[in-house]
């Protein structure tokens, strides 16, 4: 049990215990690849944010 | 047999131990009852002290979070942020969906967040236990006004839910997308409209939120689909469909999550079985069970099946 929890969070996509939660996972898996294979997902700009931050804090100095 | 509530998630109250303490608390509190579009629902404003939440759950994905309503109109039977509502003075069943605390200063509060200089940029994301486009929100705009204080900071933020309206922000959303600075995430449970009325009775159609994930896309704003919750037995065989038509209407990635029944929510789902499916309920919960060690409900960190692409 101790060793399935170390592996939950090493693997955080591959959790879920038995037969059916691993049937779902090979269909996600299987949709995803199928259909969304070829698109990266998005990582959102957080420099934008000091950088206005900064530049507000030169104006209010 | 009991009858079904039409409009309702949940069919009965679950007993809350700190009703009496709490609402005793909240009762100088101004009260609004809806005049009926809303049908009988209540909506209580709140002042929060805080906005902003450390999520320390590694299994949704997200480091913080913001939610401008406590409660949630749109009923979802299996939400897991029912078992917050009796922190509140309020049941986790029909309580959860019918008072709504509506927190008026979160705006006021965010901005006064994000203007800390110890405040290092992560995104935030709104609605990580509520859904921040529930029907009210047509009404108080809460949601639309904490984009603009994002827009205004330059602010990396994210957006998961279950509603059409998210469509009227679209303005800011383009612009915040420009600076990539959002995505939104549409959740999609089943293709089955007819269970969708009986399982998350006040989100908006499936076709609704497919139209919705075309339109952002085409708007150039960075959208996702999460398949959740899968509740096998119900409506695991839909997950490869889903996911074909969410990256047709412009879905850039997907995830999901396995439903987890904590706390009152068992009680609250298995009642809902009764009446709803009575034939398929120990099936149903026999299957939800085997995905979590044995026991429908699993609230350890880290064991809920979830993944994100």
């Amino acid at each position: 049990m101790v060793e399935k929890q170390e592996t939950a969070v090493l693997e955080p996509g591959m959790r879920g215990e038995g037969k059916i939660a691993q049937i779902i996972r090979d269909q996600f898996k299987l949709a995803v690849n199928k259909h969304m294979g070829d698109i990266s997902p998005v990582h959102l700009n957080t420099d934008l944010y000091e950088r206005h931050r900064s530049s507000q804090m030169l104006i209010e100095f | 047999m009991d009858t079904h509530i039409r409009g309702r998630g949940a069919q009965l109250n679950t007993p809350d131990p700190y009703a009496q303490l709490i609402r005793t608390q909240l009762r100088p509190l101004k009260e609004d009852v809806d005049d009926g579009s809303l049908r009988n629902s209540q909506f209580i404003t709140v002042y929060p002290k805080t906005i902003v939440n450390e999520v320390k759950s590694p299994d949704v994905g997200m480091d913080f979070s913001i939610n401008p309503y406590q409660g949630c109109e749109h009923g979802c039977v299996y939400c897991y942020a029912r078992n917050t509502h009796p922190y509140w003075g309020y049941s986790a069943g029909l309580e959860f969906e019918s008072k709504i605390m509506v927190k008026l200063n979160a705006p006021d509060l965010l901005h006064h967040h994000l203007s800390n200089p110890k405040w290092k940029a992560t995104p935030i994301v709104l609605s990580g236990n509520t859904d921040c486009y529930q029907p009210i929100e047509a009404k108080v705009k809460l949601t639309r006004s904490l984009l603009k204080v994002f827009h205004d900071f330059r602010h990396p933020t994210g957006i998961i839910t279950k509603n059409a309206l998210v469509q009227r922000d679209v303005d800011i959303l383009a612009d915040l997308s420009r600076d990539n600075l959002v995505k939104v995430i549409i959740s999609i449970t089943t293709l089955d409209d007819d269970l969708r009325q009986k399982l998350e009775p006040r989100t908006s159609t499936i076709k609704r939120r497919f139209q919705t994930l075309a339109f952002l896309a085409k708007e150039g704003i960075p959208v996702s689909v999460m398949v959740a919750p899968i509740i096998p037995g119900i409506n695991d065989h839909e997950v490869m469909e889903i996911v074909r038509i969410s990256a047709l209407m412009g879905a850039q990635s997907a995830g999901y999550t396995v439903v987890r029944l904590n706390g009152d929510v068992e009680t609250i789902f298995s009642d809902w079985l009764s009446i709803v499916m009575p034939e398929r309920r120990d099936k149903v919960l026999n299957k939800i069970a085997s995905c979590h060690g044995g026991k429908t409900g699993d609230s350890r960190f880290g064991t809920r099946d979830a993944r994100r692409r």
